[in-house]
């Protein structure tokens, strides 16, 4: 297992240089430019410069192969450039912003499974009862509610009835935990429910045709109690399909908590990789492009030997 | 005889499917004595199986449903335990064995956690005792290097030491009565008799009672003491082997023996085969003979009344209204 994990981070190399190569090619191919971006601010401000000499101080004249090679030269000593808008290093945005998503992410991670396994297993137990078929329509539900209708609600309603709002004023974890986690449990469980209506109805659809088997018929045979075929029996090898679902999810985590982000005025990556892009802020969008993309295919590898720890009979390499 | 420890009295298991509904067991009555081997043997969907789940009620709902009927075990009756009975019962003092062990062994979990299962819920076994004594199991089913083996999961099994392990799980707690669900159907011809030996055995040293629902008569002529015949979810025949072997009364009795290769016949004897096919059992009136549209004796009265279960000798009985004809025409053949 160690050496495949080995191979697998190796593989890695190749696969993040093809994807500088793209993210640098598709950023490009957007209509409208940073010069264009700049001018305009610069005309706004009645200031006059000539297209020439922003692109010449971006080092944009330069023809692409050449600010290719600069920027992944620079990416090979540990340095991302510098943002065209911001002056701030994208590797020092990156560190103090994506540490916030992540964060959201994890606890959206955590509480969606909290939630969806539970009570997955507890539908496919009392499979057709009315606690099953309510936690069903409920899910349907949850799965169907726009998290910014949700999360507009939340805003709104406890500060008008309670006085209650979230927190927004962002402290780091490590400071002050309970400061940070009073921020981030609302949108975490906004994010966790919307993510644990589809993984209800996996669990439990998963953990019913695993009841079906004939190994399931054996425990019984053999006397074991309900919870225990439940959990011992039934819910590991219900978890394959389930850890996949999850994996994807992880992905979708990290690219879709702008909303959350803003409403909650959390200041995550999220926010930030969407002004970079309308402002055609391409050395931040490029740096923020090629962290996500280490950490879906870091997450990917953890599923892939996931799948050998609960599935002996899973071959790797 | 020794002391009866099984009874099965007008057991009637049905399957509902959308519109219709099938017994797969209908009005079952069977006895099992202490430590006796007892064959269920029929053809495939004849109830076999299910009249099997059905004493250990591991019948799934829906679709099925043990609709009526007694089955006693020292004269309890197991339809009216609670679940939590039925639980202790289960493993500890009936035990099971399926068909296809490569899928009756979950997958997951190693065999030595499988086997300790049992003895943790009905001998109240720390994980540790119960690990040696799954090692001591294993040994006793003649599985080579029983200490590493139990660290193993069943697909690192063969299929025949797959069922031995599953022997091992089902004997662990000395259970009365083993059910042995067509334990050698899926394993190869050369693996089959070593389980059966195996399986036998172990039900001598520990006096068990075990009931081996199978389709092989060779099985059945080697180590039955009591045959029972099933067609259509009903017994049609019982009796001892040599009853049912050399006596068979029942047209599909016959039928059945006739289908069986022999080596001991000329060949021009040829392989017979019983004519037509297993009934849908959902369309058989409920007052007839399953076997009459099958049978060459049947008459009208076949097709109108359900045969009763009738003595021919001490411990064996025939359900059909035209054994003397099916008598005289095995004694013109003789």
């Amino acid at each position: 297992m160690a050496k495949y994990t080995v191979k697998r981070l190796l593989l890695l190399i190749p696969t993040l240089l093809l994807v500088c190569v793209i993210v640098f090619a598709l950023l490009r191919m957007v209509p409208g430019s940073a010069v264009d971006q700049i001018m305009y601010k610069y005309s706004t401000a009645g200031i006059t410069v000539t297209k020439e000499e922003v692109a010449a101080r971006l080092g944009m004249d330069k023809p692409w192969f050449e600010q290719f090679g600069i920027w992944v030269n620079g990416l090979l000593h540990g340095n991302m450039g510098t943002s065209l808008f911001q002056a701030e290093s994208v590797g020092a945005i990156i560190k103090r912003q994506l540490p916030v998503t992540l964060e959201l992410g994890v606890l959206t991670l955590i509480l969606t499974n909290l939630i969806s396994i539970p009570l997955g297993l507890y539908c496919a137990a009392r499979q057709d009862a009315i606690s099953d078929q309510t936690i069903r329509v409920i899910s349907v539900i949850l799965m169907s509610v726009p998290v910014f209708w949700i999360g507009t609600l939340v805003l709104i309603y406890p500060a008008k009835w309670w006085n209650y709002a979230p927190a927004t004023m962002y402290t780091p974890f490590l400071r002050d935990p309970i400061a940070n986690l009073k921020m981030f449990i609302v949108p975490s469980i906004l994010g966790a429910m919307t993510q644990a209506g589809a993984q209800i109805r996996m669990v439990r659809t998963m953990t019913l045709e695993v009841m079906r088997q004939d190994y399931i018929r054996t425990a019984w045979s053999k006397g074991v109690k309900e919870k225990r075929i439940l959990f011992r029996h039934a819910f590991r090898n219900a978890l394959i399909p389930v850890i996949t679902i999850i994996g994807g999810s992880i992905a979708g985590l990290v690219g879709g908590s702008v909303i959350l982000e803003n409403m909650f005025n959390l200041p995550g990556i999220g926010q930030q990789m969407v002004n970079a892009l309308s402002n055609r802020d391409y050395p931040l969008v490029q740096g923020c492009v090629l962290v996500f993309s280490i950490f879906v295919m870091v997450v990917n590898l953890i599923v892939d030997l996931t799948y050998k720890v609960i599935d002996p009979r899973v071959e790797i390499d | 005889m020794s002391e009866p420890i099984l009874e099965v009295r007008h057991l009637k298991t049905y399957f509902f499917r959308d519109d219709a509904v099938m017994r797969a067991s209908d009005d079952l009555s069977y006895t099992v004595h202490k430590g006796e081997c007892v064959a269920i043997v029929g053809e495939s969907g004849s109830g076999k199986s299910v009249s099997a789940l059905s004493v250990l009620r591991l019948i799934p709902y829906p679709p099925g449903l043990v609709m009526d009927g007694e089955i006693l075990f020292h004269g309890q009756d197991l339809l009216k335990m609670s679940d939590e009975e039925m639980q202790e019962l289960r493993g500890s003092k009936i035990s099971m064995i399926f068909q296809e062990p490569s899928t009756a062994l979950n997958p997951v979990m190693t065999i030595g956690n499988q086997i300790c299962e049992s003895l943790m819920i009905h001998r109240g076994l720390k994980k540790k005792e119960a690990m040696k004594e799954a090692v001591e199991l294993l040994r006793k089913v003649n599985i080579p290097n029983p200490e590493q083996r139990v660290k193993q999961y069943p697909f690192e099994f063969s299929g025949g030491m797959q069922q031995r392990a599953m022997i091992a799980m089902a004997m662990s707690c000395d259970p009365e009565i083993l059910i042995a669900d067509e334990p050698t159907t899926a394993l190869d011809v050369t693996v089959q008799a070593q389980v059966l030996e195996q399986l036998n055995k172990l039900r001598a040293e520990s006096d068990t009672a075990l009931i081996i629902i199978t389709h092989n008569l060779g099985v059945v002529a080697r180590y039955a003491d009591s045959v029972k015949v099933m067609y259509g979810g009903k017994i049609v025949e019982e009796g001892n082997p040599y009853d049912i072997f050399e006596n068979p009364h029942h047209p599909y009795t016959i039928g059945l023996i006739n289908a069986v290769p022999r080596l001991d016949l000329p060949r021009s004897h040829g392989l017979h085969t019983i004519e037509g096919e297993p009934p849908d059992m959902s369309l058989i009136p409920v007052n007839c003979c399953a076997f009459a549209h099958r049978c060459r004796y049947a008459t009208a009265e076949c097709r109108e009344n359900r045969p009763p279960l009738e003595k021919v000798n001490e411990g064996h009985y025939c359900a059909c209204f035209h054994m003397d004809e099916t008598q005289a025409e095995r004694e013109a053949l003789v």
